[in-house]
């Protein structure tokens, strides 16, 4: 059965041919530059994710003036770590306290710190997520196995194409930086977990 | 085990005992999404594509598909709705004309295919 091997060629499946129309065309008009994509998605898989975020959040924890900067102006103390991603969208810092526990969805689509953050997980993408956090945001949390004592003030925030959020969990014990940044987790930027 | 490997075995876990949540999600579970995904941030970056003309289609298909039926695997159906958004887009906004996705389609085949009839063993 010569022609077994093509029943899985990747290129028959609708979405991958598509795309791969899309791509050619675009190239043929001029309008992307095939080594652009490629940049991109070179950038996307290796070089940005939740190790950037961890590493803003320690010198946070660790340097007064750069916390204070980092909460006044997110973009700017997040750019001079170096992550300024493609799209120029702003990131406002939010401050995780002993009363205050900050969590973020996109209620519209899938809205995301991608510099700091890397891309969304699945979850965060989901409908259920995305519906319930801000209904319920307590027993969203919970779920998580993150469960918040009762006086505690839970702040949902929606990320836009224009905003993103990025939080700044309470900081565990420890001194040393790269240690500090080694417990940060992604799911801790988001809300979705404590430290 | 350090208490620090502990301590993010922990989380893992945590996280991996909600269903659809995986701590070490990868970024795109198929090279397509990967394309798709840069096609956008490379048309925003040089300008051919506003940003907000592409947010607004892509929010639109996702509550289109959840509002038609439940959804399966997210991770596809979310790439899957960024994939027509993006087409809805380039259309919109003139950069594609009517018919020449479906074109490049039908030339992406007869190339395919021509490959395989030279390749395949008489």
């Amino acid at each position: 059965m010569p022609h077994d091997h093509h029943d899985h060629d990747p290129l028959e499946e609708g979405a991958a041919l598509r795309v791969r129309a899309l791509e050619e065309l675009m190239i043929a008009k001029g309008l992307v530059d095939p080594a652009a994509l490629d940049a991109i998605v070179e950038y996307y898989e290796r070089e940005t994710g939740p190790r950037n975020g961890a590493a803003v959040v320690a010198r946070a924890w660790t340097d007064p003036d750069y916390r204070a900067w980092l909460l006044r102006d997110g973009s700017a103390a997040i750019a001079d770590m170096g992550f300024s991603g493609f799209q120029g969208e702003h990131i406002r810092v939010l401050e995780n306290t002993g009363t205050v526990h900050n969590v973020v969805t996109c209620t519209l689509c899938s809205c995301y710190p991608w510099p700091v953050l890397g891309l969304p997980p699945t979850w965060y993408k989901s409908a259920a997520y995305r519906a319930r956090v801000v209904r319920e945001p307590r027993a969203v949390l919970a779920e998580f196995g993150l469960v918040l004592p009762a006086d505690t003030d839970v702040r949902v925030w929606d990320s836009t194409a224009e905003i993103r959020y990025l939080v700044l969990p309470i900081r565990p014990e420890g001194t040393d930086v790269d240690a500090l940044a080694a417990m940060v987790t992604r799911n801790g930027m988001i809300g979705t977990a404590a430290l | 085990m350090t208490p620090l490997k502990a301590h993010r075995d922990t989380m893992s876990d945590m996280a991996a005992s909600i269903p659809g949540v995986c701590a070490d999600d990868p970024l795109f579970r198929a090279p397509w999404q990967a394309r798709i995904f840069a096609l956008i941030v490379a048309s925003v970056k040089t300008g051919h594509i506003p940003r907000g003309d592409f947010q607004s289609r892509l929010a639109l298909r996702i509550t289109q598909m959840e509002q038609a039926a439940p959804v399966g695997d997210t991770e596809d159906a979310y790439f899957d709705c960024w994939l027509a958004a993006t087409e809805a887009t380039l259309l919109d906004i003139g950069l594609i004309a009517d018919g020449e996705i479906a074109a490049q389609i039908e030339a992406i085949r007869e190339t395919i295919a021509h490959i395989r009839a030279t390749q395949t063993p008489t």
